[in-house]
């Protein structure tokens, strides 16, 4: 009976086992997620696209909730921080001055991002 | 002894695909995968449309319909234009910022799906025209030549790449010094400025160049093309009435045009009182010439006939050669 018992467990055990292995391996199903789980460039362009917006409707409400889906952390150094990476890439200074704008507004300011500021 | 061997062989096999069956359940429904580092396309429902519509945004401001495009389609959903209608219809509901709703009607227009309450916001607007009851002289004195090509109409060009971070390597030209062509004197309401123009040989607008403007106690600087409605050379700051003001342009370590003040401009109406904007431009020195050191011009204003002003600008010149 304990042999029988003992065989039950260990092919359920190894059973079990193969079928995470296989189920995860090729999965039919994922989970959607967040955009805290979105890759550090797609993250990047959500904090371009979050600017860009403020810059059209001014709502920084919005754009702090907007940034506060990419996860814990100073919205404001993460705008700046990406606007000082566009400046480093040599996208436009439009793009530039809007991330200017709202790390600005959010009350991250930096040196290199200082002549993008003016409107 | 075979019989129980064959039979704990049976067991174990149907106890091993219960535990496959129960695993595969598992792995497939209870706990699928939950990737880190992924495209749009792993969004929930809620957040695609905050993409949407940070997409349409975006679209509004970049007006590039190509990376729009690249971003609609990292949703990888056939059914992503019914989505952006739906988000488009909430914010029209929602009374969202109309180059924005333009912006999400297009590319919703563009995606196939069109609503009625899309239709306003894809109509061509008609430019409006509006008289100018108080025409504002702009006085340009003549300078030695290059005589300034008329700026062309700004021409915003975003990098047009599919990519969502465009990357560029910059490349290390030498570094221009730039000579001032005109000094303009401009008479409009509002806020006295100094505006300056940076353009390249051929009279196009050159972006990212950084001005630096001082004054007694204080200075300031901005970069060209913030304002790409105005050109992509042009950039501007207020300034004060009683400073006087000296611009230096790209990496010159000394102001290029200096005395810049204010000054009130004549109005036909003693009770308004509009003070005058300069604006500069410039153009970077042709490699063959050799500037000499701290020129300074004269300049006598030529002055139009209806619009008679007496201004006579003195311009400073001081040219700096790069390393």
């Amino acid at each position: 009976m304990r042999r029988t018992l003992f065989v039950i467990a260990l092919g359920l055990a190894i059973g079990l086992g193969a079928g995470l292995a296989a189920g995860w391996s090729v999965p039919i199903n994922t989970v959607k997620t967040d955009p805290s789980a979105l890759s550090a460039e797609w993250q990047a362009d959500w904090v371009l696209m979050t600017a860009q917006a403020y810059s059209l409707d001014g709502d920084l409400d919005a754009a702090r909730h907007t940034l506060a889906l990419l996860g814990e952390g100073d919205p404001g150094a993460r705008v700046a921080q990406r606007g000082e990476q566009a400046v480093s890439e040599g996208l436009p200074p439009f793009y530039i001055g809007t991330l200017a704008r709202l790390a600005a507004a959010l009350g991250s300011r930096t040196p290199v991002l200082a002549p993008y500021l003016t409107r | 002894m075979t019989g129980e061997r064959s039979r704990t062989l049976v067991v174990f096999i149907v106890a091993a695909a219960v535990g496959l069956i129960g695993g595969l359940v598992l792995a497939w429904f209870v706990s699928p995968v939950q990737y880190t580092a992924v495209e749009p396309s792993e969004l929930r429902t809620e957040f695609r449309a905050t993409y949407l519509q940070l997409v349409g945004a975006s679209f509004a401001v970049e007006n590039d319909w190509t990376r729009a495009q690249f971003r609609l389609d990292a949703l990888r959903d056939p059914n992503v234009a019914r989505q952006l209608a739906n988000v488009t219809e909430r914010a029209i509901a929602e009374g969202r910022p109309a180059p924005m709703l333009r912006a999400l009607a297009r590319l919703s227009d563009g995606r196939g799906v069109r609503t009625a309450a899309m239709i306003v916001y894809l109509a061509t607007p008609v430019p409006t025209f509006t008289l100018n009851q108080t025409p504002t002289p702009i006085e340009r004195p003549t300078l030695s030549p290059p005589t300034p090509t008329p700026t062309l109409a700004p021409t915003f060009a975003p990098p047009d790449t599919p990519t969502p971070l465009p990357t560029f390597t910059p490349t290390a030209p030498p570094l221009p010094v730039y000579l001032p062509i005109a000094q303009d004197r401009v008479c409009e309401p509002g806020t006295p400025q100094i505006r300056v123009v940076v353009e390249d040989e051929k009279g196009e607008g050159i972006p990212g160049v950084e001005v630096w403007v001082t004054w007694d106690d204080g200075a300031d600087r901005f970069v060209t093309g913030l304002k790409p409605e105005k050109g992509n050379g042009y950039g501007d700051i207020d300034i004060q009435p009683d400073k006087t003001y000296a611009v230096a342009v790209a990496q010159s370590a000394l102001p290029i045009v200096k005395g810049i003040k204010t000054e009130q401009c004549p109005s036909s109406d003693p009770a308004q009182t509009i003070l005058a904007s300069w604006q500069l431009t410039f153009r970077p020195v042709p490699p063959t010439v050799t500037p000499t050191a701290s020129p300074t011009l004269e300049t006598t204003a030529t002055l139009t006939p209806t619009e008679i002003m007496t201004a006579t600008p003195t311009l400073t010149v001081a040219t700096t050669r790069q390393p």
